[in-house]
């Protein structure tokens, strides 16, 4: 296909693209969070007096006053904002609503909180420990979905169990068994638009949102279970979004604007969180420490694998419960392994929580999985290529949830191939102290983590000259889905891209529907449903035209813009059928095309609980490589070149896919080398700020971004294509991290790999790297 | 504190605190959107504008500063060079949520008429943050509106 | 978005109205205000009367057999400056340095050393360069001399009620080299500088080592100097119980860093 112009191009590029942050409406009010000063504890009084007699505050609403509303997507553990006590410390306790953000945030200041400090547990570990504090008492109590189960009085949201084989008899048996321990940090999405949400309650009892959210419907839904309203007495308007990454994935602010607009009798409120609000109130990334061991026959064959996962949430576990799942039922990703035991438990903390990101678990697991089987290979003497291939998945092989491959999941080996050799695998190295030059390779393997019954609608309307109106329930959060939509409906029809216009802006009383933009679905299901909408209209069309031409309809064909007879010279233009033909008398043969379509995956299936079952929609693979440079003395990493090669089924539109694959390669390469949380013993951020957590700049990078997409169509697939957002981090971190053994015989174990980390690592692994 | 300057080409007028930045000024008062406070903390350089033709971060300005300045955001600028620059970034791919990308063209648009390697660009474009591109393809966005305006 | 807290400020129009405002002490003096702004920001300062000097002129850069940065000279300025760049080669190196080109565009070169944070690019050519701070206060103008200017940590003979005018940075023949070093943070960890005269004498600035910049004698060095990191790390051992520790970086890694650093500095002005 013939890439198209991105649709959202012009708004974006004369900046008149507005975001919820850009908007306000008359008589609006700005909400300001009073935020807690301690990590754990109850709290005992707020005095909002001296806030409420500043100029310009209109109310002052406490977390106690809207206890009586939980809301979450996997397990209920949160109140729109801290009530009877504090589980961290930042979380909001109390809103300040004022006539301007300055007054708000200045009273937000006045409002005093007392609190009974609570011994509070900040590392997951201790948070595993009989009588360690507990963040929530009533964790049974809490309303989830149906695969979580959290252990009463305890930490442990959940622990997600993976049995396939019988990995502890086998490992004893194998001829090597390597074990490592890995972690890595919380991370910040640091998506460039903060967190905004406006509420608005009309006289009729209908409830709108604007909101800088992934997911409308999923607001939607959350709303409407947590508010006992219904879903269509729910508006939710999702206009640009400055960029998401998972953290806008679910419900987050939502809930509680909506609640500070009601007590205000329905006025328009504002939140807009400040970066420094998004580091504490919004979702990070979770933090995972990670026991792997992998046992190997002597010819390199993986034989059993076993990881026990720690995942820590946070104070609230809503999301990342299923993130903890996700990093657990991926196994042994894109191996075949026949003996698989994983455990992923996911414990509560005193810290700010954590939710989806990119990559959702899998990602973690990547790093665990791909850097454990690299040591392995080493040690045993196998190339760390021949060995991938030698034990990777391929058609007929099973994942670790006994999901059968396909050959509609493309070619692994190919994908491993090229990377290999495009990053110069085995061909010479020049390192001179006290530079060292390495390469490294890791695969990956990812399809969307999503519930078996997540779906999507779409429609199409035809207009009176034959453009047309599409309609997906996904959003335009950076990604360009939305081009992609429109490219598959103009090649459909054959006409100019510009005769079709998606909905770019969502607003969950119009739109279609779609669960949520997450886990590289959209274009999946998005697609998929599009397509269907594409046939419903064609044959309607199809229906129209054999009646005027007075042939079959498996005779008529719609091509070029056209509405012509197979074989034959007679054509009509698509305007001229699609309201329905006008013959010359004035008759109408048909009536105006709208065309409907949707897509589900009827057998995708819960998992048992031995962990087995059929979880994905659909399986992409890709194989990751780089090859860095280590400077020992400062332990400075450079990455010089990355090659990224997924199997994409098909490409829909080259650049939009390239965008992806580079994007997500600097976000892995920042979030690899430099990116984390840093928290101090109390639980308190230490760089809750882009000063001190730094983010990748323009400077960071170089141009060495490779990105070969290979085409083996996926029959699932719309057109055969599947989508790349999440896929293309996956393997980076691994990759580098492989890469710097390769240079230095040094392993790492830790995310992110700064420099002192490294230059402590090389001190203790490889100290005569250091002699001067 | 009253003060006066001239905004996107006509003379403004408003009484500002004195704590308030140029950001907060021309978003709210002047309610004009293309420049961003993705961090409000110095850092992200979302909010660039132009005071007297130099490139600021508006969240570093005291309005106050720029009393008698001439105050220039993408919305602004008339000459017809920013449509080569708009054209380049469309072309090559040069955002994605778009949420910095009024701050990239604004800044791309004070580099034209020079002729810098891709090196030199991503030095004169430090200070701007994205977190969606890898920076790869707005590097190749400038560099195709340098390379256009100079023919 | 975030907001500064609510401050008074005062925009005198020339020098003695500046100084007036300067007399009831509790004031912050700003020139580009970069850093009183992202000090505010990250709640580290939170000042009740800020002073501007951006009306008072003192925006001259002059070159004789020294250079002189007066007080309202940004650091883009600076960096860019042809004369600057070709007979001071180490200011403007040291002036391209920080932060980014928009900060830089409103930031100072005065403010970057008189604020003696420890991330100051500019102090250690400021040290090096046997630099002067002119200042102006009440009793009349007076200078400060670089070695005499940092007194503790944050803390220089500036007094409270005087406003350092300009800068000197004495025209050294030599070889000259600067570097800075940053990890996961927009600030570096440390900034170093190195001079060696016409006679082969050497001498290495700080900041980021310590709480106070550094300024140290290395000896003579011959040209073809090579190595170094021994060397350097000996005579930092003196300092290794005072090098910072913080989020950014341990002391330890600091110390071997600034030996690293140097020790490529001193090899590199040699080629």
């Amino acid at each position: 296909m013939t890439d198209i112009e991105r649709v959202d191009a012009l708004d974006k590029v004369t900046g008149r693209a507005l975001y919820v942050y850009d908007l306000k409406f008359p008589g609006m009010l700005y909400a300001a969070l009073v935020k807690s000063t301690v990590p754990h504890g109850i709290i005992k009084k707020v005095d909002p007096s001296r806030a409420l007699a500043r100029e310009g505050v209109e109310a002052v609403i406490t977390g106690s006053q809207l206890s009586h509303v939980r809301a979450g997507i996997y397990i209920q553990d949160r109140t729109p904002m801290a009530a009877e006590k504090v589980r961290y410390l930042g979380e909001p306790v109390a809103a300040v609503l004022a006539r301007d953000l300055r007054s708000a945030r200045e009273a937000a200041e006045m409002v005093e909180v007392d609190y009974h400090e609570l011994s509070a547990v900040v590392d997951p570990r201790e948070a595993l420990r009989e009588g360690a504090p507990l963040v929530h008492e009533k964790l049974q109590e809490y309303h989830r979905y149906q695969e979580i189960k959290p252990l009463p009085n305890s930490n442990v949201a959940n622990v997600f169990r993976l049995r396939k084989g019988d990995a502890q008899s086998i490992l004893q048996r194998s001829d090597l068994v390597v074990e490592d321990t890995y972690t890595e940090a919380m991370i910040s999405h640091a998506y460039m638009e903060p967190m905004s949400v406006i509420a608005w309650w009309n006289p009729d009892g209908t409830l709108e949102l604007w909101t800088s959210a992934q997911s409308p419907f999923a607001v939607r839904n959350l709303l409407s279970k947590a508010l006992e309203l219904s879903e269509s007495r729910i508006v939710v308007h999702v206009p640009y979004v400055g960029g998401g990454f998972g953290g806008k994935a679910g419900l987050h602010l939502e809930l509680l604007v909506a609640l500070l607009s009601k007590a205000v009798g329905g006025r328009p409120v504002k939140l807009t969180l400040s970066r420094e609000d998004n580091f504490y109130v919004a979702p990070s990334k979770v933090g995972v420490s990670a026991e792997g061991k992998v046992g190997l026959s002597k010819e390199g064959k993986i034989l059993a694998l076993m990881v026990n996962y720690l995942v820590d949430a946070g104070a609230y576990a809503d999301y990342a419960v299923n993130v903890g799942k996700t990093m657990g039922y991926i196994g042994a990703g894109p191996y075949d392994v026949p003996n698989v035991w994983i455990d992923s438990t996911t414990v509560y903390t005193n810290k700010p929580f954590a939710t989806a990101f990119r990559g959702f678990g899998i990602l973690e697991a990547h790093w665990v999985v791909e850097r454990l089987l690299e040591t392995a290979s080493r040690k045993l003497g196998v190339d760390p290529v021949q060995f991938r291939l030698m034990n990777r998945l391929r058609p007929g092989s099973t994942t670790s949830t006994g999901q059968r491959i396909t050959e509609g999941s493309g070619d692994l080996a190919k994908c491993l191939q090229v990377a290999a050799d495009m990053v110069g695998w085995g061909s010479r190295k020049s390192s001179s102290h006290p530079t060292y030059v390495g390469r490294g390779v890791a695969l990956a393997m990812k399809g969307p983590s999503v519930p078996p019954y997540n779906s999507a609608q779409a429609y199409l309307k035809f207009n009176e000259d034959g453009t047309l109106d599409v309609s997906v329930g996904t959003t335009e959060i950076g990604q360009g889905t939305m081009t992609s939509i429109v490219q598959l409906v103009a090649e459909e029809f054959g006409i100019q891209p510009n005769k079709v216009r998606v909905d770019l802006v969502k607003d969950t009383s119009r739109s279609a529907y779609t669960w949520q933009t997450v886990g590289s679905r959209s274009l999946f299901y998005d697609g998929n449903a599009v397509l269907a909408a594409v046939d419903d209209a064609k044959s309607q069309i199809r229906r129209i035209a054999s009646k005027v031409f007075n042939v079959e309809e498996e005779e008529i064909s719609i091509g070029g813009g056209k509405v012509f007879v197979k074989g034959g010279s007679r054509a009509l233009d698509l305007k001229d059928v699609v309201m329905g033909y006008v013959t010359a008398n004035g008759n109408v043969i048909g009536s105006p095309v709208v065309g409907r379509g949707s897509f589900v995956v009827p057998d995708l299936t819960y998992l048992d609980s031995q962990g087995q079952g059929n979880p994905f929609p659909v399986i992409t693979f890709g194989a990751q490589s780089v090859e860095v440079e280590v400077d020992v003395l400062t332990g400075v990493v450079k990455v010089n070149k990355y090659v990224g090669v997924f199997d994409l089924g098909r490409v829909v539109n080259r650049g939009l896919a390239m965008d992806q694959l580079v994007g997500g390669a600097v976000m892995a390469i920042s979030l690899a080398l430099n990116e984390s949380i840093k928290f101090d013993e109390g639980g308190a951020i230490l760089n809750p700020n882009l000063v001190d957590y730094k983010v990748a700049e323009i400077g960071d990078v170089n141009d060495n971004l490779i990105g070969v997409f290979l085409e083996n169509p996926d029959p699932k697939g719309p057109r055969g294509a599947r989508g790349i957002g999440e896929n293309a981090l996956l393997g980076i971190p691994a990759a580098i991290g492989n890469a710097i053994y390769d240079a230095i015989g040094v392993s790492v174990r830790d995310l992110p790999i700064t420099p002192e980390r490294l230059w402590r690592e090389i001190r203790a692994q490889r100290p005569e790297l250091l002699e001067v | 504190m009253k003060i006066k300057f001239r905004l996107n080409g006509r003379d403004v007028e408003a009484d500002v605190h004195p704590s308030e930045t140029l950001l907060e000024t021309i978003r709210d008062r002047f309610e004009i959107t293309s420049p961003k406070g993705a961090c409000t903390q110095g850092v992200c350089g979302l909010c660039v504008v132009l005071v007297d033709g130099e490139p600021l971060k508006s969240c570093l300005v005291l309005t106050p500063e720029v009393q008698d300045s001439t105050v220039t955001t993408l919305e602004g600028i008339k000459d017809e060079r920013i449509e080569t620059v708009r054209e380049s970034f469309v072309e090559k791919h040069g955002f994605q949520c778009g949420f910095c990308t009024p701050a990239f063209i604004l800044r791309t648009y004070t580099l034209l008429g020079r002729k810098l390697s891709r090196e030199e660009i991503r030095e004169e474009l430090k200070g701007t943050l994205c977190r969606c591109t890898g920076y790869k393809a707005i590097v190749d966005s400038v560099e195709e509106a340098l390379i256009k305006v100079r023919e | 978005m975030s907001l500064l807290p609510n401050f008074k400020l005062e925009l005198p129009t020339d020098l003695k109205e500046a100084i007036s405002e300067l007399a009831g002490g509790n004031v912050v003096i700003a020139a580009g205000a970069t850093r009183v702004l992202l000090m505010s920001y990250m709640h580290i300062l939170r000042p009740e009367v800020v002073v501007s000097i951006r009306r008072i002129g003192l925006r001259e850069i002059k070159v004789s057999d020294e250079l002189e940065v007066e007080a309202n000279v940004t650091l883009s300025a600076v960096a860019r400056n042809e004369r600057v760049r070709k007979e001071f080669p180490l200011v403007a190196a040291s002036a391209s340095h920080v932060a980014d080109p928009l900060v830089r565009n409103k930031a100072t070169v005065v403010g970057n050393v008189v604020n003696a944070v420890p991330y100051s690019s500019m102090v250690p050519a400021f040290l090096l360069m046997d630099g002067k701070a002119k200042v102006v206060g009440p009793s009349g103008p007076r200078e400060i001399s670089a070695k005499d200017f940092f007194v503790g940590p944050l803390e220089t003979a500036q007094r409270p009620d005087e406003l350092v005018t300009s800068l000197t940075f004495r025209r050294v023949e030599g070889e000259w080299g600067f570097t800075e070093f940053r990890t996961d943070s927009q600030l570096p960890i440390i900034n170093v500088g190195v001079l060696r005269n016409k006679k082969g004498k050497v001498r290495v600035a700080y900041t980021g080592l310590t709480a106070m910049p550094n300024l140290l004698d290395l000896g003579t060095m011959p040209s073809d100097f090579r190595g170094g990191y021994r060397e350097v790390r000996n005579i930092l051992q003196d300092l290794s119980t005072q090098v910072l520790d913080d989020l950014r970086s341990s002391a330890e890694y600091r110390l071997h860093l600034a030996s690293v650093l140097t020790a490529r500095l001193l090899e590199g002005m040699g080629r």
